[in-house]
């Protein structure tokens, strides 16, 4: 038995409740597409928003608790800075609620300047959303910050970034885990550095009257929401690095090509947000063409190094598959799938017909929902069955996989079917134009009713669980 | 659903399209994301499942086999990354400088487009501009449309008559974006707001008619 801190134990209780209920604002905005909740239309704007925010910062906050708790293995965090980050995310919570749900705040998840300043929403919603941001990005800054700190206590940069493997050396040995957090950790950084900025840009027009400049600010906000997603399922990716061994019985080690590829990794995901802009074609165009390129290039060692790398884990090896280890590999399959349909649209001649139709939501969902969520769901399992361990039933984990993968990929396809038809994203009613809108919406409706229904079996499973080590 | 159309033609079909779009009526590079997305899909979900089952047999892998593997599969994706990109960054849809037919600047605001003649700069310039109330283009031609917003951000995408999006550029306060587009099906037009700009983002639209060659000495 392996005993869980508290922090963890929270963090696992806060995203086994709130991730339902964003689930059902997702149900509500099919619904209201799919003309089956017409009366719920005036909330599909502020739900869009509450839902999509929530679930990018629940899944940031729940990847950095998992691998938090992974990291323990191998260095000391503070428990008092978690905590500090927990309340902050609370707060910051709170905060988001009543902006968007009482006030009727609805910008859309990347509140793209200035449009929080130009809505119908009353003034103290705006202000209640900037000082959950404010809030948000301090606890998180923090908690990322002591992060480091930690790692930097135990190894060098040098050796945390695993450049002595690139030069040859095998020693000292430093496990996945710590050189993708390293990594996720400083482009946190800097990603939390952009989201600052941000608020400057937003507080210098609010407080002072003075307008910034449009496409900087949809620079730096589509910089901060790129890495933002992209550094949640890097650090998914480092928990499943350190895990899925212990299934397969076999090591999963740093080696020079590990080594190289995080660290292009480092590089490339900064300049990859550049795809956001391609339809602004003030732009200069060499940043399109940047944006192109970084992003091809980013599939390079997500697929050839750690998507390869986790197939000859598995690749006849005495695997257990249990509820665990299944989400570990759907989630790699949702992570490759996800990318797929991302390289597609980054391709500047293709975006230019799929740009913010549905494709987008559909791609990003896939490495969210099929790649992200489940690869912490699974570690979340793990880490509730080690603390509390309970006779494990093969045939119930089985159903909820599968209630929760083809739930979850009916939905999907349901999007990008939509993207391919040039359904618009963010349109809480279809025009009669795009007749095949709604009734796409209706089937991905109950394809995710069908996958909600796999994740409330899980958290049967992983709940009675997490009870039993929160009393234990 | 048109989505169900898929085709390996519509790979040729791509490679004829002109590198400066001609904005036809038809949704050949959507079939063909489609195509290569459902295609790509279907292998990966294949290569997981293969390997999941070879757990049925346990035994050693031979390492050095699969990092051969492993050089090769590099490079193809190497290859493969620089013959797409060097064919698809030529067909990207920038400005250039050719002759225009036609200069039309279409303005945004919550939650309408104004089109006119000359450009619109603010909110008072509405009153003073002439603004075009029913916009007529000739098929065929080339027309420039100089995009701009005056409030937050918006997009202007052009719909043809069966719902697919033709082309589209954001509409950005103190940017003007110049989306260049030649269609050459007459019909009616509907421009869109593809980008999220407040609680009536969904009904900001408006139309425009490309009028058949035979009608284009009209007035
Ligand atoms: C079964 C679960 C889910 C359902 C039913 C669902 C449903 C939806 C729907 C209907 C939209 C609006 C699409 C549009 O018309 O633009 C949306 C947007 C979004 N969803 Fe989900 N979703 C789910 C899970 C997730 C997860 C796991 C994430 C994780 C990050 C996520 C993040 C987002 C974001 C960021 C947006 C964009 C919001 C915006 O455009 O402002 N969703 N979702
Ligand atoms: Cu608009
Ligand atoms: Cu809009």
């Amino acid at each position: 038995m392996q005993r869980l801190d508290r922090n963890t134990l929270y963090w696992m209780g806060v995203t086994l409740v709130v991730f339902p209920i964003l689930v059902l604002l997702g149900l509500l905005m099919r619904a209201v597409q799919a003309e089956a909740a017409t009366g719920l239309q005036a909330l599909f704007y502020p739900a869009m928003t509450l839902h999509g925010l929530g679930m990018a910062g629940l899944w940031f906050v729940a990847s950095l608790a998992a691998a938090n708790r992974v990291l323990m293995r191998y260095i000391e965090p503070s428990a008092a800075v978690n905590r500090v980050a927990l309340l902050g995310t609370l707060v910051g919570v709170v905060l988001l609620i009543a902006a968007t749900l009482i006030g009727g705040f609805a910008p859309g998840w990347y509140f793209l300047y200035p449009l929080p300043l130009h809505g119908t929403w009353p003034t103290w919603s705006t202000i209640a959303f900037l000082v959950a941001l404010a809030v948000l990005g301090v606890a998180w800054l923090l908690w990322s910050l002591d992060l480091l700190r930690a790692i930097a206590k135990k190894y060098t940069l040098r050796h945390a970034l695993a450049w002595h493997y690139i030069g040859g050396a095998s020693e000292p040995v430093v496990p996945p885990a710590i050189v993708i957090s390293t990594v996720s950790l400083i482009v946190c950084v800097a990603c939390l550095v952009a989201a600052v900025l941000v608020l400057l840009g937003f507080l210098g027009d609010f407080v002072l009257g003075a307008p910034a400049d449009a496409l900087l600010m949809k620079n730096l906000t589509f910089f901060f929401g790129h890495v933002l997603v992209n550094l949640s399922l890097y650090l998914a990716v480092a928990v499943v690095y350190d895990v899925l061994p212990e299934y397969a019985g076999r090591p999963w080690k740093t080696n020079k090509i590990v080594a190289i590829s995080w660290n292009c990794v480092l590089v490339i995901v900064l300049f990859a947000y550049a795809h956001h802009l391609y339809m602004d074609f003030v732009q200069p165009v060499s940043l399109h063409y940047i944006g192109q390129i970084a992003s091809y290039s980013s599939a390079i060692p997500a697929a050839v190094v750690t998507i390869f790398g986790a197939l000859l884990l598995v690749y006849h090896s005495r695997m257990r598959w249990n509820l665990t280890s299944l989400f570990m590999y759907l989630g790699l399959i949702g992570w490759a799938i996800g990318g797929v349909g991302a390289v597609i649209d980054s391709t500047i001649a293709v975006n230019f017909k799929l740009h913010n139709t549905l494709w987008v939501p559909a791609h990003f969902h896939t490495y969210m929902l099929l790649g992200l969520v489940p690869m912490v769901l699974g570690y979340f399992y793990h880490a509730c069955q080690e603390a509390a361990p309970q006779q494990e039933s093969a045939g119930l984990h089985r159903l909820l996989f599968w209630l929760f993968a083809l739930g979850s990929a009916g939905f999907l396809l349901m999007f990008y079917f939509s993207g391919a038809d040039s359904v618009p994203r963010r349109f809480a009613l279809y025009p009669e134009l795009i007749e095949s809108g709604s009734s796409l919406a209706l089937i991905g409706l109950i394809s995710a009713s069908v996958a909600l229904l796999g994740f409330l079996i899980y958290l049967w499973e992983t709940g009675r669980r997490w009870v039993k080590a929160l009393a234990g | 659903m048109r989505c169900s159309r898929f085709g390996a033609a519509a790979l040729a079909a791509f490679a004829a399209l002109p590198a400066q779009h001609a904005a036809a009526a038809d949704d050949t590079v959507q079939t063909i994301a489609l195509t290569v997305f459902l295609l790509a899909g279907i292998a990966i979900i294949g290569v997981f499942v293969w390997v999941a089952r070879t757990t049925a047999a346990p035994r050693d892998a031979d390492i050095a086999a699969a990092y051969r593997l492993r050089r090769v599969l590099f490079l193809s994706a190497m290859a493969l990354v620089v013959i797409v990109l060097g064919f698809t960054l030529p067909r990207s849809p920038y400005a250039s400088n050719g002759a225009t037919d036609r200069l039309v600047y279409a303005t945004a605001l919550q939650f309408a487009f104004v089109y006119s003649s000359e450009p619109v700069t603010s909110r008072e310039d509405l009153g003073k501009v002439e603004t075009i109330t029913d916009l007529e283009v000739p098929a065929g031609s080339t027309v420039e449309f100089r995009v701009t917003s005056l409030d937050v951000n918006h997009n202007f995408a052009i719909y043809d008559e069966a719902g697919v999006l033709v082309a589209q550029v954001q509409a950005m306060p103190g940017y003007v974006n110049r989306l260049r587009v030649k269609i050459d099906e007459p019909g009616r037009y509907t421009v869109l707001c593809l980008e999220y700009c407040g609680l009536a983002h969904h009904v900001m639209s408006s139309a425009f008619i490309v009028t058949a060659p035979a009608d284009t000495s009209r007035g």
